[in-house]
């Protein structure tokens, strides 16, 4: 090897020691850039070099690549991971939001349903009395007040969720038309031998978000681009051509916002099944439609089925001006919407006299025999078999099992998440002290080739002296 | 396992994070007492809540019903007392009067005494407990017993109920005790009563010795109203002893269903502030650990 060869290799050597520097300094000025992978300069040494002997001594030493250092392994994991954590929290918090079932509420409706049976049954003693008439009024005024309450609490809970449902597809959307363009940029970037690190930390920023919002995966092509794909293997983005996902009011679901999807290159937009959307959107549309959809209607069922069976008493009996045949609530005729409709009856919330407490024309007024039937069905079973109390207490239950077993799945996946998230961290993640380590060792480096020009030179000086 | 700084920092934040929500929940609990505020908090435990919220109303409303009928059934107590006793010193005037020793003027004042009781027995049978006349039947709104004693109520015995679903009767029926309606062998106390004012006013010794049995009747009514009563009020008595201990049973079933072992959420208060201490200090303490304090340290020492 000749020494002015010796001193050209030397410059490649500390050109690549310059690319470590300048890689470390950028992965310590990212180490807390949110997305953004470790990059690592990979040295080899230069060749074919010359032949010494039997050996081979190289032309120094140069930066093959930088590469990104993720872990396929963890990566491949991480959209579900990402899905089950958002879908499960999202449907605990929308859970947690809604209180009006809490025990501690001291207007609710539990109290109302007791107290409305003890106002009833007080008129049955003193039957022609106006003010225990016009107690036992407000106190189904109060109920039904109650079971509003109710109706609108979940329901504004309900209706809430549209309001996340619809700023999370708009999200969604721009994220996937973010990932088309950054495949597009990516594919022609690495066809021209370019580095695409950041494209690449970008879409993958874009990707996690999209899997926590929808619970979209992604297969990757050979060019570089990615997929992403819905549950039910519906694509949301293919290449660089992006769908969208749709956000319409389903008014067989009291309209209620319904989520469809625009394939990539399709203007018309086709429903998705039930469970093709993970994410915070599906954990969402699961508190909404499933559990809280499901009080709901139980809590209709019950108003529906309570008015009814109280009716059917009243109806039966005289009111003061003897008058018989009247409902003491008016709760439509059929059981959808009952509990945010139900109301006593205007005739008898104006008029206390209405309050149909005989049995009979004769008994009036001080016959209350009627009311003590009304009061007797709280005993009897509703069309679920359980009273009106139990039917009440189920309610509570069921709600409060589902709230508590959603929380238990959402701390399971949360613990999931973050075992991965550090092992990803752990993986991909920058080490300042490692960078330091790393300056250190390319400025040791690069001393080092300072010297072998320095003695290179001095080996030339030595040589010119001689001529 | 390689650390990185962003997994310290997130780690330290999610670690503290939750510790810090521990303190809140613990202290939640401590504050408020209540080991059950959310349906989550203990799903069956806030639905038997829900039940017990209704059970402790209705047993709050039949004891004040129950407190009701017992001033009603009081009132009625007193009230047939007095008749009775009326009845009482009408018979032995009746006796005495049958003595053929007494004059027609005697007589004659007897009966004005008789009358007397008569608008006293009308007067006694009109009682009121608020705007309820209690010997009215189901006719609570107008006086039963006119001035002439006719009688405008009816039989209805209304029921109380004294516990879910049992009931005891809550008034007297006049017509029954003071008219012998339905009763065998029963009198009209009040005709009986003006009978033995004529046959008196009239000095008609006979009529007198006549009215005897259908008094002796007359207080036979009244003691037996006067049993049903005492029936309905030692009913009613033992119900609401009943009711109160159902209803202090209701509070501690709520109570131990819902509320916080106070010591224990102490303990838990304790035990989760020391937590967040220590994970505070961890925190602190890995910040510390970078090899960039070393070498700053040894670049300014040079």
């Amino acid at each position: 090897m000749n020494l002015l060869a010796l001193l050209s290799s030397t410059a490649s050597s500390l050109q690549a020691q310059q690319t470590v520097v300048a890689v470390s300094g950028d992965n310590i000025d990212n180490a807390s850039t949110p997305g953004y992978v470790q990059q690592q300069a990979n040295l080899e040494e230069v060749g074919p070099g010359v032949v010494v002997g039997n050996s081979t001594v190289g032309d120094g030493a140069e930066v093959a690549s930088i590469t990104r250092t993720t872990d396929s392994f963890v990566e491949a994991q991480m959209p579900a991971a990402f899905s089950a954590a958002s879908s499960s929290s999202a449907e605990a918090q929308a859970l947690e939001g809604v209180t009006v079932l809490d025990t501690s509420s001291s207007n609710d409706l539990a109290s109302a349903l007791g107290n409305f049976y003890s106002s009833m049954e007080a008129v049955t003693q003193d039957a022609g009395n106006t003010s225990l008439r016009q107690a036992a009024i407000a106190s189904a005024q109060t109920l039904a007040t109650s079971f509003n309450n109710t109706s609108q609490a979940i329901e504004s809970a309900r209706s809430g969720i549209d309001s996340q449902i619809a700023g999370q597809v708009t999200q969604v959307n721009e994220l996937a038309a973010q990932v088309a363009q950054l495949n597009g940029q990516i594919a022609t970037t690495e066809a021209s031998g370019g580095n695409a690190n950041s494209l690449l930390d970008s879409r993958q920023t874009a990707l996690d978000t999209l899997a926590q919002l929808a619970g979209a995966t992604t297969v990757s092509a050979q060019n570089g681009e990615v997929s992403v794909v819905l549950g039910g293997g519906l694509a949301l983005v293919s290449g660089n051509v992006a769908g969208a996902l749709t956000a319409t009011a389903d008014a067989s679901n009291g309209g209620h916002l319904a989520v469809g999807i625009e394939l990539p290159g399709s203007s018309s937009s086709s429903s998705l099944s039930q469970g093709a959307l993970g994410g915070s959107i599906g954990g969402e549309i699961a508190a909404r439609d499933q559990v809280l959809g499901t009080s709901l209607a139980s809590l209709d069922q019950l108003a529906y089925d309570f008015a009814n069976s109280v009716n059917a008493v009243h109806e039966a009996g005289y009111g003061l001006d003897g008058v018989t045949g009247r409902p003491l609530f008016d709760v439509g005729a059929t059981a959808s919407g009952a509990s945010g409709s139900i109301a006593v009856d205007p005739a008898v919330a104006n008029d206390p006299s209405a309050l149909a407490a005989s049995a009979s024309a004769a008994g009036v007024p001080g016959d209350g025999s009627q009311l003590q039937a009304l009061v007797d069905t709280e005993n009897q079973g509703l069309t679920g078999g359980l009273t009106a109390t139990q039917t009440l207490a189920s309610i509570t239950t069921a709600f409060g099992s589902a709230a508590s077993q959603a929380q238990a799945v959402s701390s399971q996946d949360a613990g999931m998440l973050t075992n991965l998230q550090t092992t990803r961290a752990s993986a991909e993640g920058v080490s300042i002290d490692e960078q330091l380590i790393n300056l250190q060792q390319a400025q040791r480096a690069y001393e080092a080739v300072s010297r072998v020009i320095q003695t290179t030179s001095n080996l030339l000086d030595n040589l010119l002296q001689l001529t | 396992m390689r650390i990185t700084d962003q997994m310290q920092f997130a780690l330290a934040a999610q670690y503290d994070d939750q510790a810090q929500s521990n303190v809140e929940s613990a202290a939640e609990t401590a504050s408020s007492g209540l080991r059950v505020v959310h349906p989550w908090d203990d799903p069956t435990a806030a639905g038997l809540l829900a039940q017990n919220q209704v059970t402790q109303a209705r047993l709050t409303g039949i004891a004040s019903n129950a407190n009701g009928a017992l001033a009603q059934l009081n009132a009625s107590s007193s009230a047939l007392t007095e008749v009775q006793n009326t009845l009482n010193s009408a018979t032995q005037i009746a006796m005495q009067m049958t003595d053929s020793t007494y004059s027609a003027s005697e007589r004659a004042n007897a009966g004005t005494q008789v009358n007397s009781y008569i608008q006293q027995i009308i007067s006694v049978l009109n009682t009121q407990v608020g705007d309820t006349y209690v010997f009215g039947g189901d006719q609570t709104a107008t006086a039963p017993f006119s001035s002439s004693g006719t009688y405008s109520g009816d039989a209805a015995v209304r029921q109380v109920e004294i516990s879910p679903g049992i009931t005891v009767a809550a008034n007297v029926n006049a017509a029954a005790a003071v008219e012998g309606t339905g009763v065998a062998g029963g009198v009209n106390i009040l005709s009986t009563l003006q009978a033995l004012a004529t046959a008196l006013n009239s000095n008609d010794t006979a009529g007198i010795q006549a009215a005897l049995a259908p008094l002796n009747q007359a207080i036979t009514q009244v003691s037996s109203a006067q049993a049903g009563v005492g029936d309905s009020v030692d009913a009613l008595n033992t119900a609401l002893t009943a009711n109160q201990a159902a209803l202090t049973t209701a509070q501690t079933q709520a109570s131990t269903l819902g509320d916080a072992d106070m010591i224990q959420a102490a303990t838990n208060l304790a035990q989760a502030q020391q937590a967040l201490q220590a994970s505070l200090q961890a925190t602190a303490q890995s910040f510390q650990m970078s090899l960039l304090n070393y070498l700053s340290t040894s670049t300014s020492a040079a």
